[in-house]
């Protein structure tokens, strides 16, 4: 029964093929509106890393100085999402987590060993422990992560992205090869993968939507060769350390690191707390940290949330979207409306032999979910073109943010047929309403 | 005009299709009035011209690895080598670019203290030579002597003489903005005497306040990161900007960085503003297409609905040419309604956006314009429609009665 309904829904729909190119195109025009902002607003708010979102962990100290609070809001005393490296030497050496790392940045003028002196280019230098690619699930093109070896003794070795790897080398296999950081030679012992974590959770919150850095170095590298971009990276100090040598800045309580640790899992987090606390304890004992004790742990996810990079007001423009939707569909209403009720006489004649006004319902059920089936498809259609357009517009986002997953498209569909059946129901309800009688007297 | 009433009596018979219409016409009213205006004001900002000679000019900033008076040598040696090359112009110690987001604001008064603060300015510490350089337009007083120029590590020193933006002298003197000429301004606590106005000159922050607002100082700053401008001789930006980087790297440890023309960093500080613009855009053109396929699928459907009354009409001796104009009409009077609610809605929430966000009033002018616009657009939707009714056969109404 239920085929013949289709049939004649698809004969209706091919009755009157205007009234459903509008129908169709309406709720088409809607539903990619409101699927292309939501895709956006999903793909910038989705877990960057969800096979360990409650087992990693970022690390803050309430390391400030006794002086004042590193900084008030509403009233309750804020404290530092960055550590010191002295702090990430003590953390890092009790190894209490199952990996851990300390994340910096420096900025130095880098160039391929075969390139010329004036092919350097500035670059943001991501320095950081081995860790930190098993860690994050980096995927490896070539080569590897560094070794602990290199990691203690600072070598000069060197990770680099594969958009790097193609504009220096076209693409080929560069393990082993030279790069040129300032002065020095590095060795090129692995090339990442495409990655591109979003939001980039794993430092500073305005740059999460930015690609990751080209170069990654082991921190103990940049402490070896005493680099500091202090005009170009973020940094903070309790203490004057005006114009004083690197040795002094790194062993003082100045904070310009992050740190995350993995642990075995998320029942550890209590047990890792502790240990946090306790060496806040030993600190304080020491003479350090002699604030209250406000250090912390948060997740990714706590992390985005308490830097604002998740906020309820990107679901703005969501929202919007959502309500053309609803213009749309309240216009298709209208249109159904006006379409079942052309077809009172043909309603009339199919009650008039018998059918009943279930039978009349199914019908024009089947040629509702027909419209949002079709709406659906051109609504994808129209959204993929959206996403397109999009993408030409924020040429400075990652593109990845602008696509839809599997997930998305079904749920498109799905949101198309389920608005155009609800919102068929009144006209369906209204036409289901004619009298067999009052048609028939005027055929 | 004596369908005029018909049509009244007629839409209040049936009244829940056309009053969907009016609200989707007032909903769409409504937004499509603001964004338009949100539209019109971003398009103003990002074509607004910098003030500063876009096609030859280029910045970069580099480090300096001397200390004391031997730094402010190897500075001044590196501007010196860098306007002897054949394909640079002039070029200029700065400690900010303008647009490029990376500098500092001070604070604005004519008194010391901090109760003394009228505004805030962005900064610019350079020397004789900016005037030519940027290009800028000096528009009332005079611009510095050589003899002006000093070396510092940060700021001005006090009692300098500084040349300020005409946007920083028209909030400093509303009535007559010349009359900050000779003035003792006080620019970062530090007194400063006005000799000169430039027409146009903008700080570092595209998305500020008080963007327009800058003080340019003859002061050389030398600190261990220092900025340089540079212009190119004519169509030579490409080659100039090699020649500079080439040239600076001869020197072992030189740093180069956000070596950039001036186009690309206009281009970058504006490019979430070109982003917004473009996609508001897209929403108007969806909104517009969807009412138009509202009125058309609406008009349509009604005038089905009617073809036996139009048949009657027909007979009874209207010509194509009524009932044409019957159902234009018919549109007209509902888009009508639709727009005068929507013109209603549209200051509402005009009013509210411009309480919270601190946005400009919509001038009356935009909702006259979006008026005719979407009466226009109705009546292109329902035009084929109503011709189709016009077309109906006088036959038609005989057939079945």
């Amino acid at each position: 029964m239920l085929s013949y309904y289709f049939k004649l829904a698809w004969l209706s729909l091919r009755k009157t093929p205007l009234l459903s190119v509008l129908m169709v195109s309406t709720i088409a025009l809607g539903i990619a509106a409101a699927m292309v902002t939501y895709t956006v607003s999903y793909m910038m708010t989705k877990d960057p890393l969800p096979a360990k979102s409650d087992r990693l962990f970022t690390v803050q100290l309430s390391s400030w100085g006794p002086d004042q609070p590193y900084l008030m809001v509403d009233g309750q005393e804020e404290i530092p999402a960055m550590v010191s490296y002295r702090d990430v030497r003590g953390l890092k050496a009790a190894a209490k987590a199952k990996q851990e790392t300390a994340i910096g940045l420096f900025k130095i003028m880098s160039r391929a060993e075969e390139q010329n002196r004036r092919d350097a280019q500035m670059r943001m230098i991501r320095t950081t422990h081995n860790d930190f690619f098993s860690m994050f699930q980096v995927p490896f093109l070539y080569g590897n992560a560094w070794s602990e070896q290199d990691d203690s003794s600072g070598n000069p070795v060197v990770v680099i992205t594969k958009a790097l790897n193609d504009e220096l080398f076209g693409g080929a296999n560069s393990v082993g090869r030279h790069i040129v950081l300032g002065e020095s030679l590095m060795q090129i012992v692995g090339v990442m993968d495409d990655w591109f974590p979003i939001p980039r959770f794993y430092y500073l919150s305005s740059q999460a939507y930015q690609d990751p850095e080209a170069l990654f170095v082991p921190l103990e590298y940049q402490i070896n060769q005493q680099i500091f971009s202090h005009n170009d990276v973020t940094w903070s100090c309790w203490q004057d350390v005006e114009d004083v040598d690197f040795s002094v800045f790194i062993a003082s309580d100045c904070i310009w690191l992050f740190y995350w640790a993995e642990l075995e899992s998320a029942e550890d987090r209590a047990d890792y707390m502790d240990f946090i606390n306790a060496y806040v304890d030993e600190q304080k004992s020491a003479g350090r940290f002699a604030r209250e004790n406000l250090s912390r742990l948060f997740t990714i996810d706590e992390y985005l949330r308490w830097a604002e990079v998740l906020s309820n007001e990107n679901d703005m423009a969501v929202w919007l979207a959502f309500a053309f939707l609803l213009a749309c569909l309240l216009n298709c209403m209208s249109l159904m409306m006006n379409k079942f009720y052309g077809k009172g006489s043909e309603i009339g004649l199919r009650r008039a032999v018998g059918a009943s006004r279930n039978d009349i319902c199914w019908q024009f059920l089947c040629e509702a979910f027909l419209i949002g089936i079709l709406g659906g498809v051109l609504g994808l259609i129209f959204a993929q073109l959206g996403l397109q357009l999009i993408q030409q517009i924020f040429t400075y986002l990652n593109v990845t943010i602008m696509q839809m997953d599997l997930k998305i498209m079904l749920m498109t569909l799905i949101l198309s047929v389920v608005t155009s059946v609800l919102f068929g129901l009144w006209p369906i309800y209204r036409a289901a309403q004619i009298q067999p009688s009052s048609q028939l007297k005027s055929l | 005009m004596k369908d005029f009433t018909v049509i009244l009596k007629s839409l209040w018979h049936s009244k829940t299709s056309p009053l969907l219409l009016v609200l989707q016409i007032a909903v769409t009213f409504t937004i499509f009035v603001n964004a338009v205006y949100m539209v019109m004001q971003k398009h103003e900002k990002v074509t607004a011209p910098s003030g500063v000679n876009e096609k030859q000019v280029f910045s970069l900033f580099i480090n300096l690895q001397e200390t004391g008076e031997a730094r402010v040598a190897e500075f001044e040696q590196a501007i010196r080598d860098i306007k002897g090359l054949d394909s640079v112009d002039n070029a200029i110690p700065v400690t900010s670019v303008p647009l490029s987001g990376y500098g500092r604001s001070v604070d604005i008064g004519y008194g010391p203290a901090d109760e003394d603060k009228l505004t805030s300015s962005g900064y610019y510490g350079s020397n004789y030579d900016s005037l030519d350089t940027l290009d800028l337009q000096l528009v009332a007083g005079q611009w510095f002597e050589r003899s002006d120029v000093s070396h510092s590590f940060f700021g001005a020193r006090s009692g300098g003489k500084v040349v300020i933006s005409r946007a920083l002298a028209q909030t400093l003197h509303p009535d007559n903005w010349r009359d900050v000429l000779g003035k003792t301004l006080y620019v970062h606590n530090e007194p400063q005497q006005v000799i000169g106005v430039v027409d146009d000159l903008k700080a570092v922050w595209s998305f500020w306040r008080l963007f327009e607002h800058a003080v340019v100082s003859p002061t050389f700053e030398v600190r261990d990161k220092v900025g340089i401008m540079v212009k190119a001789k004519p169509a030579a930006l490409d080659q100039a900007m090699l020649d500079v980087k080439g040239l600076l790297l001869m020197t072992p440890g030189r740093q180069i960085d956000k070596l950039k023309p001036f186009s690309q960093i206009r281009e970058e500080s504006y490019r979430t503003d070109v982003a917004e613009l473009q996609t508001l855009q897209l929403v108007l053109v969806g909104l517009l297409i969807l009412t138009m396929l509202a009125i058309f699928g609406q008009a349509r459907f009604a005038i089905l609905k009617r073809r036996k009354q139009i048949g009657t009409r027909r007979a009874l001796g209207a010509n194509q040419f009524q009932v044409l104009r019957y159902y234009m009409l018919e549109n007209f009077i509902v888009t009508l309604v639709g727009v005068v609610i929507g013109i209603l809605c549209a200051v509402l929430v005009n009013t509210q956006l411009v309480s919270y966000f601190g946005l400009a009033p919509v001038p009356a002018n935009y909702l006259t314009a979006g008026a005719v616009i979407i009466l226009f657009a109705g009546q292109c939707a329902v035009f084929q429609p109503a011709w189709q009714a016009a077309r109906v056969s006088p036959a038609l109404a005989t057939r079945s009665v």
